[in-house]
């Protein structure tokens, strides 16, 4: 069964958006999407972190995480899913696997082909949730997110 | 049996109260209160005025409630209790509280929050932060490492990474 969560398309255009306009089409980049917390399968916002990234890879900077972390708590809002963009094919790497934001079963890792550049949607992306083992798998995109 | 503790529980009767390393001696009535006994001994630490954030514990380890009496709480003369605090731990916006005791390592605390959240992906990748952005050491006590009462701390990966 799994997770479940509304996107609106708006976000999903917004984090297209993102991607394009920070990664230009060479690197790769983060986009987090937020939901409230007592809401488990709404996202209603996203946020592009301050990260440091090349072509094929990223690091969110740790002073923002920090403060990133505060903001949540204080607005009552949980990362439900963490998107990023590589350069050609999409799947979960090694370094996808090991370094996520949020490590609880559940927890949903959206990879987008091409740096973003495609068509807005989820044509060729990835999508992973995290098992109960603390092992990432692959799923059906269709039975985990809806554009609403 | 019964017998017993009706002896040990109609008169007063001395208690050890220890915070972290600290122990003081508290005098109690049978009757009185677990959170008396609590401000009695917070007053003899000088920790008055953060009474609320702390609760007592057994000798065996339990969490006194604070409106039983000495008697019903079953505490004996001469027990060893304890105090500990309470702080606050965030993971991914969620507010989680805990109970520690000062001499407590961070490591026993980050393992406790760990499965308070869930948290089963690389485990050991994560770390208590203070609001500050200082990691803290595994390996120092609460004490050592300036954890106070009611304090925030975050647990958070060392690192966020993809490629």
């Amino acid at each position: 069964m799994g997770t479940f969560v509304r996107v609106p398309a708006r976000a999903l255009a917004e984090t297209f958006g993102v991607l394009r306009s920070c990664g230009r089409g060479q690197r790769e980049c983060q986009v987090l999407w937020l939901g409230p917390l007592q809401e488990v399968d709404r996202v209603v916002r996203l946020v592009h972190p301050d990260h440091r990234s090349h072509g094929s890879g990223f690091e969110l900077e740790s002073g923002w995480i920090t403060r990133f972390w505060i903001e949540l708590a204080e607005a009552r809002m949980a990362v439900r899913v963490q998107v990023h963009s590589h350069p050609r094919e999409a799947f979960h790497s090694k370094t996808d696997d090991e370094w996520p934001i949020v490590g609880t079963p559940g927890f949903l890792s959206l990879v987008v082909p091409n740096f973003g550049t495609g068509p807005i949607g989820f044509r060729g992306a990835f999508l992973a949730e995290l098992s109960r083992e603390g092992r990432w798998n692959r799923v059906e995109i269709a039975a985990h997110l809806e554009v609403v | 049996m019964n017998q017993e503790l009706e002896t040990h529980h109609d008169q007063e009767f001395e208690v050890e109260v220890g915070l972290g390393a600290e122990v003081r001696r508290v005098r109690v009535d049978p009757r009185d209160e677990i959170v008396e006994v609590r401000d009695d001994a917070l007053r003899l630490f000088d920790r008055e005025p953060e009474r609320h954030l702390f609760l007592l514990f057994s000798a065996a380890g339990v969490r006194l409630i604070n409106e039983e009496t000495v008697e019903r709480a079953r505490v004996k003369p001469h027990e060893r209790l304890s105090l500990r605090f309470e702080i606050f731990i965030i993971y991914n916006g969620l507010r989680k509280d805990f109970l520690i005791d000062p001499e407590e390592r961070v490591r026993t605390i980050l393992d406790d929050a760990i499965k308070a959240f869930g948290i089963t992906q690389a485990p050991h990748l994560l770390g208590l932060f203070t609001e500050g952005g200082a990691e803290l050491s595994d390996q120092k006590t609460a004490k050592e490492s300036g954890i106070r009462p009611g304090e925030k701390l975050l647990l958070r990966p060392s690192a966020v990474r993809g490629g």
